[in-house]
């Protein structure tokens, strides 16, 4: 079984969650899985139209049942979603009615992004449950790359996340005044800490074999990844081993065009990057060790 | 044409919506997104675009999206974005709003009403009643300059950053604490506040704005928040009324040099002060591996970046770094160039969307000599050759300095 397909409301249970798990140190973390675009049904009396002269643009995007209007023309921004959009038509090996609904929508681009943002994200989710069906057992250990600004947003414990957020280059800071072995010792103590927290949800869980990178220099990384997939080094790199993985029951599957259009991830080209794979929700349990490539 | 508010607002929303949160870079990308589309003539709009989104942003679910605004706007001291803070904090008691509106109401440009709500706010923080844990005593630091952060070395340090001037400069600079930079409002070119502001992040600053107009502030509280640690920046000589030292900028910030020589000057300057040297060499690779195609940067904003001793450094970086397909296209498409091949490659779609123009200058230039590079035929060249490696676009040569980006759509021609 996948490691986890939930339902489409999951958005809006994203949303209620954050509130009633509040503990007004850390919200709970959003979406493992694929988002649902579309607005409730009832968007109520938004924030947006209390908010005063503020609030008047606000409603505009929600005027029409919560959908947006048509958007004013951008060049960058119809060019970003048709790089997205025609990712996902090129990519032979999908369902050809996925590509097809991405064809169709190419025609609108340039009508209404929002609309059509809403319509994207309605593909994957409707692909989901076909894609994780191919997914298989991990085969080896896995690593995951990050920045230091997704690390400390994202990935930190409550207190380093509320202690940094608001400059995490002061978190880079700090490691670099560190011995090596002291460093990695504060990167793992940093993770957070409940085993069964989604530490890294489908949509972001790209990984590749941790032997491909195990022993390489910052440099070379970007060489074995073959894509622009990393900021500028360091990098933290989360290694989640085979066995933890089988534990959590998670399955892995080879890349498509869909995840990589969802996060406009538009440079993708599938097989660029050898044995790359994405998966569902992955628990903070598969994650036992934290590296530091500088 | 002004462009009104409300399709700016659009505009801004859409492209809050297409960045991957936890890409890398994904601030600096969507910063200069922002930036470079917001209007010249009146730059505050981004910043009262960004307030309008936000509400959209949490009351349509978007949690990544508003979480990733929020902290772009509190990175940036994008203040103006409090009064949609403070009713996401008031309403729904969200830690984040109530994280980031903590730091961005020690601005001084913040209205007095505005921050009665946050004193109201902390107040109930301060009392357990609200946001208890590590998240409220942060907020508290961000807040409130007297606010004891503990024994915790990770909170000391932000309440040292947040209040530089509670502790000595040279404790300061002795501390794993970024250097600081508060950047004047004051005849402050067209959009250039938020160039600056986004490059002094990518280089390792911590920013902060000085607005043109400013709230009364106690002196005590205005000591701690612009500590002598802080370089002020402006575009105009500043009153020597402050602690902090001074840097006026001379020029405008509208090509790569400007913006390249922009921080090393403050660079020069940190360092006089003792401060920790900011990392140009990212700002470097970072806006010349994004640069895309349609971007205004010339072969001599390329040069002055090689005179100072950049960029031939850090276009081997980018080579090894640059998109495995896009490269062997790249290098393909050159060597057609250098040797006139009448028979050039065809590109793969989209393969040279993500090139810069001043990369491929640059390279093109290192390859043929830079004594060349003053020959018109040498810049029609250099011209055509971008345009051949562009895919699906197709460059035409209008004249120096003039070039014409056109698709095979009709109309949707963009002069750069």
């Amino acid at each position: 079984m996948a490691a986890i397909a939930g339902p489409p409301q999951a958005r809006w249970m994203t949303r209620a969650k954050c509130r009633l798990s509040r503990d007004y140190g850390r919200p709970a973390r959003s979406q493992g899985l694929p988002e649902i675009a579309a607005p409730p049904a009832d968007p109520g009396p938004s924030i947006g139209r209390r908010l005063g002269a503020a609030g008047r643009a606000s409603t505009l995007f929600l005027e029409g049942g919560g959908r947006a209007r048509p958007s004013a023309y951008d060049p960058h921004v119809e060019a970003k979603l048709r790089d997205s959009l025609q990712l996902v038509v090129n990519d032979t090996e999908l369902d050809s009615d996925y590509r097809n609904r991405a064809a169709d929508l190419l025609v609108d681009v340039n009508l209404d992004d929002h609309d059509v943002l809403v319509e994207l994200e309605q593909i994957y989710l409707d692909a989901w449950p076909q894609l994780m069906d191919e997914a298989e057992d991990p085969a080896c250990t896995y690593a995951r790359f990050v920045g230091i600004d997704t690390y400390i947003f994202n990935y930190a414990r409550a207190s380093t996340m509320r202690a940094f957020e608001d400059d995490p280059n002061r978190y880079r800071l700090v490691l670099e005044s560190l011995g090596d072995g002291a460093r990695v010792a504060r990167l793992n103590e940093d993770l957070v800490e409940e085993p069964d927290e989604v530490l890294i949800s489908a949509r972001y869980s790209w990984l590749i074999p941790h032997d491909q990178v195990q022993a390489k220099a910052s440099d070379d990384v970007w060489d074995a990844i073959k894509a622009k997939t990393l900021p500028l080094p360091p990098f933290i790199c989360l290694v989640l081993p085979e066995d933890l993985l089988r534990d959590a029951d998670v399955k892995v599957r080879p890349p498509c065009a869909l995840d990589a259009a969802i996060t406009h991830h538009d440079e993708w080209r599938r097989g660029a990057t050898p044995n790359e794979v994405v998966d569902g929700d992955i628990p903070r349990r598969c994650c036992d060790l934290v590296a530091w490539y500088p | 044409m002004t462009a009104p508010a409300s399709q700016f607002n659009r505009e801004v929303l859409a492209l809050t919506r297409l960045v991957d949160p936890q890409a890398p870079n994904a601030s600096v990308e969507s910063w200069r997104a922002l930036t470079s589309r917001t209007p010249v003539h009146d730059y505050k709009l981004l910043a009262v675009a960004l307030r309008d989104v936000l509400p959209t942003l949490y009351s349509l679910g978007y949690t990544d999206y508003y979480r990733f605004i929020t902290r772009l706007a509190a990175m940036h001291d994008v203040y103006e974005v409090l009064p949609a803070l403070l009713l996401i904090a008031e309403e729904y008691t969200d830690a984040d709003a109530i994280a980031a509106a903590a730091g961005l109401a020690t601005n001084p440009g913040v209205r007095p009403a505005d921050i009665s709500r946050v004193e109201s706010i902390m107040t109930r923080v301060a009392r357990g009643e609200s946001l208890v844990g590590p998240a409220g005593l942060a907020a508290r630091i961000r807040f409130d300059p007297d606010c004891d952060p503990g024994d915790d070395p990770d909170f000391r340090l932000l309440k040292s950053q947040r209040w530089p001037g509670t502790i000595e400069p040279d404790e300061y600079a002795h501390l794993p604490l970024p250097p600081l930079v508060a950047v004047s409002e004051v005849e402050a070119p067209a959009r250039d506040l938020w160039v600056l502001l986004g490059d002094l992040r990518v280089v390792g600053a911590g920013v902060r704005r000085l607005p043109a107009a400013q709230r009364e502030i106690s002196a005590v509280h205005g000591a701690a928040w612009l500590g002598p640690q802080v370089l002020r920046v402006a575009w105009r000589a500043m009153p020597d009324t402050s602690s902090a030292p001074a840097l006026q900028l001379t020029d405008t910030l509208e090509s790569f040099s400007a913006r390249l020589h922009a921080l090393q000057v403050i660079d020069t300057r940190l360092a006089q002060m003792g401060q920790r040297r900011l990392r140009i060499q990212d700002f470097i690779a970072l806006t010349v591996d994004q640069a895309s195609p349609d971007e205004t940067l010339s072969d001599a904003a390329v040069y002055a970046a090689g005179e100072a001793g950049a960029i031939t450094l850090e276009l081997a970086q980018l080579r090894r770094r640059t998109y495995e397909v896009r490269r062997e296209a790249f290098e393909e498409a050159l060597r057609a160039f250098v040797h006139d091949a009448s028979d050039r490659p065809a590109l793969p779609a989209g393969t040279g969307s993500g090139i810069g123009y001043e990369v491929l200058v640059a390279a093109l230039a290192q390859q043929l000599g830079p004594t060349r590079t003053d020959e018109p035929d040498f810049q029609k060249g250099i011209e055509l050759a971008v345009g051949r490696l562009v895919g699906e676009r197709v460059l035409t040569y209008v004249g120096q300095d003039q070039l014409a980006w056109s698709t095979d759509e009709p109309g949707h021609e963009i002069q750069t």
